[in-house]
This record gives structure tokens, C-alpha cells and sequence, in this order.
């Protein structure tokens, strides 16, 4: 091993770089060797690592019982459990936004769904040729297309509920078998799938009489 | 049996379990308790909008610990953490409370006092994004590849910084020592 060391050269570039593995202890034998021996004939290198290595030993001991001593406040948890049960005011906010937003683009595709559709089934129901009078009395009396949209209010409630009830998370906390194989938890409930709250788009005909 | 009225009581498992642990590393993050309890809530808070996303490709513990990281990062960028911790004074005295034990002697007080007096003022020493890693590393004892898939970053990154945190950290180090061990060194 250390006739194959003596035979390689390692510069200050290369040990400043392994200083940290050298630390962590990860090094081969041969790497040890080599960064020791450059150690030992530079004082800038060994320097440094009595630098890096007072502060390793510094952080590993001190870094954790230092931590471990904070205790955080005694409402805090309680307080972060009452704000999540009856919402934070940002929070209630951004729903009230996206839930207007989510009603407002659900009007919207209803809206132009059924003005496309009337002007397709207006387009085709009509002759090419371009009436020459207009005759209010019998344009009266013609059936004129309408569009049903019928809607499940269920689904409707179900989208608007969307974003205050978190997808996936169950009625009750995980168990143990919730948690799969090194500790990761498994999802609870897939996310729920939100289907159209449209039933059926249905073209009728009302007469204006009726 | 009481009926499920919100979702909020679905996660209160969740608080009990992490809400310490994360509390503390953003303590150790912030520098200040204040902050650090505002940044609590706002992980719990962000954990419950986006339950949903949760892969279970990680622990849970640690998707709750990426989360912190992105909101102290976004905190940061918007108050510009480092001139702001590193300019008042009273954060200092406002940190130091926070290892404030009643039931300590004053023995007890005094030298848990200065060995946080030291930590604060190592990491003071730190860029925010060395302290990062300083934590994952020294405290929640993480390897470099879980350090990297935590920061999002590759290894020779996290170990780069790690290396640049730890000469900081020791050149700090050695302008805190006590004067009589200079005197013995020189």
C-alpha cells in the first residue's frame, strides 16, 4: 500500500479537496496515506485541515445538544392546529379568490358552449340564400333553438369545495400500515377525481307562443 | 362521535409529531424565534394546501423539511435575511432566550448560555445557504446525497459548500477562542 502511495504525488489542490473526506473518515488507505504524507510536508494544508477539522468536531457535538435544547412555545402547536381547523385569514382569502374564479371559469365554458353550439345549429338550420324582406310576423311565430344545460348540484358543490378540503387526506390519521417499507408514508386517499358538474347539453325548440 | 367539520383536524397528528422539530431548525435557520415561529405555522400551513402532492417518495418528515427550506428561502429573498439578522442587536439577546430554562441553576444557565453564544455566532459567520447545509449535515445527520435531493442540488455542491462552511466556521472558531489560548499557541 505504501509503496503504491510513494509512488503517486498529491498537490494542495487535490488535499484541499479530500480534506472533508478525509474528516468523514470515507478515504481509501491509499488516499489516507498520500494526504497525510502531503499534510506532513504542508504547513498551509495542515493548516487548514486543523481549521476544518476544529470546526467538524465543533458542529457534531455542539450543533445537536445546542438544538435539541429549544423548546418551542407552549401554544404553538395548539396554535397552529386552531389555525389550520378554522383557517387563516390569507388563507380563507386565496379560497374565496379561486373559488370565485373557479365558479366564474365554469359560467364561462357554459356560456360559450352553448353560444357555439347556437350558432352552429343557427348556421345549418339556415338556407344559404339570404332572405330578401325581413318578416317580423312569421320570424315571430317560428320555433326558435334553445340549449338545456342540465347540471348535477352535487358535483357543482363538489368543485367549489375543491380547494378548502385537501385532496388525499383521509378521515382519520395514518396507521401503521399506512407506512410502507423505510418509513415513507403511503397516500391515504388518492386525490378525488372532479368530473363536469354538465349532465347533458340538449338543443330544444320553443315556440315564442308558448 | 364528533363529526369531521374541517380539514385542519386531520393534520393535528401531523403538528404534534414535526411541529417541535421544525420550529427548531428554523430557529437554527433564522436566528430568530419570532421568525422562526411565523415560518412554522407558514409550513404547516403550506403542508395542508398541498397534502395532496405528497408522494411518500421521501419521508414525511423530510417533504415537511424541503417545505421549510423553500419558504425560508422565499422569506429571505423578501426581507433580505442577512443585513437584517446580522444588524440587530436585539435578535441576539432575543435568540439567546430561547435556551432560557427556568429550572436551571445558574451554573447551568450561564454555561448553556455560552456554548449558544458560540453556535449562534458560528452560524452568524455563515451564509444562509452554508447554514443549510450545515444543518442537514450536523444536526439532522443526513448523508450527501439525501443533503442534495433535499436542497436540490448535486453532491459535489453540498460537499463544496460543506467545505467553504467548515473553514468559516473554523476561522470563527479560532477568533472566539479565549485570549490565554492564543498566549499558549504563540
Amino acid at each position: 500500500m505504501n509503496e503504491e502511495a510513494s509512488n503517486m504525488e498529491i498537490n494542495c489542490v487535490d488535499t484541499s479537496a479530500r480534506l472533508l473526506d478525509l474528516l468523514d473518515g470515507s478515504l481509501d488507505d491509499i488516499e489516507k496515506t498520500l494526504i497525510e504524507e502531503h499534510l506532513a510536508g504542508c504547513q498551509r494544508c495542515r493548516k487548514k485541515l486543523d481549521q476544518m477539522s476544529g470546526a467538524h468536531q465543533f458542529l457534531q457535538t455542539e450543533l445537536p445538544q445546542v438544538t435539541d435544547s429549544i423548546s418551542a412555545p407552549e401554544f404553538l402547536g395548539l396554535r397552529i392546529k386552531h389555525m389550520l381547523s378554522h383557517g387563516n385569514d390569507r388563507w380563507q382569502q386565496g379560497h374565496r379568490t379561486r373559488k370565485v374564479w373557479a365558479t366564474a371559469a365554469a359560467v364561462a365554458i357554459l356560456v360559450t358552449a352553448a353560444l357555439a353550439y347556437n350558432l352552429i345549429y343557427n348556421t345549418q338550420d339556415k338556407p344559404d340564400t339570404p332572405p330578401a324582406k325581413s318578416t317580423p310576423t312569421v320570424a315571430a311565430n317560428k320555433p326558435e333553438p334553445r340549449i338545456i344545460v342540465i347540471i348535477n348540484p352535487n358535483l357543482l358543490k363538489q368543485i367549489q369545495r375543491r380547494d378548502t378540503m385537501p385532496a388525499g387526506l383521509g378521515e382519520k390519521a395514518p396507521s401503521d400500515d399506512d407506512y410502507l417499507p423505510g418509513g415513507r408514508l403511503r397516500r391515504i386517499r388518492p386525490a378525488p377525481q372532479v368530473q363536469s358538474p354538465v349532465l347533458m347539453v340538449k338543443p330544444v325548440q320553443f315556440n315564442r307562443d308558448m | 362521535m364528533e363529526a369531521k367539520t374541517s380539514p385542519g383536524s386531520d393534520f393535528e397528528w401531523i403538528v404534534d409529531a414535526y411541529h417541535e422539530k421544525i420550529y427548531r431548525a428554523a430557529c437554527m435557520l433564522l436566528m430568530n424565534r419570532h421568525e422562526a415561529e411565523d415560518l412554522t405555522q407558514d409550513v404547516f400551513l403550506a403542508v395542508m394546501k398541498s397534502y395532496s402532492r405528497f408522494r411518500g417518495d421521501s419521508s414525511l418528515y423530510t417533504w415537511l423539511y424541503k417545505i421549510m427550506l423553500n419558504l425560508f428561502r422565499k422569506r429571505r429573498s423578501k426581507r433580505k435575511l442577512l443585513q437584517w439578522s446580522f444588524n440587530q442587536g436585539d435578535d441576539r439577546q432575543d435568540f439567546d432566550v430561547l435556551f432560557i430554562d427556568e429550572g436551571d441553576s445558574p451554573e447551568t444557565a450561564v454555561e448553556k448560555a455560552e456554548r449558544a453564544h458560540r453556535i449562534a455566532d458560528v452560524l452568524r459567520g455563515l451564509s444562509p445557504k452554508h447554514r443549510e447545509v450545515v444543518m442537514l449535515r450536523f444536526y439532522e445527520e443526513k448523508s450527501y446525497r439525501e443533503i442534495a435531493d433535499v436542497v436540490g442540488c448535486s453532491e459535489g455542491t453540498i460537499k463544496s459548500r460543506l467545505h467553504h462552511a467548515l473553514k468559516q466556521a473554523g476561522g470563527r472558531l479560532q477568533d472566539l477562542k479565549p485570549s490565554r489560548n492564543r498566549e499558549q499557541g504563540g
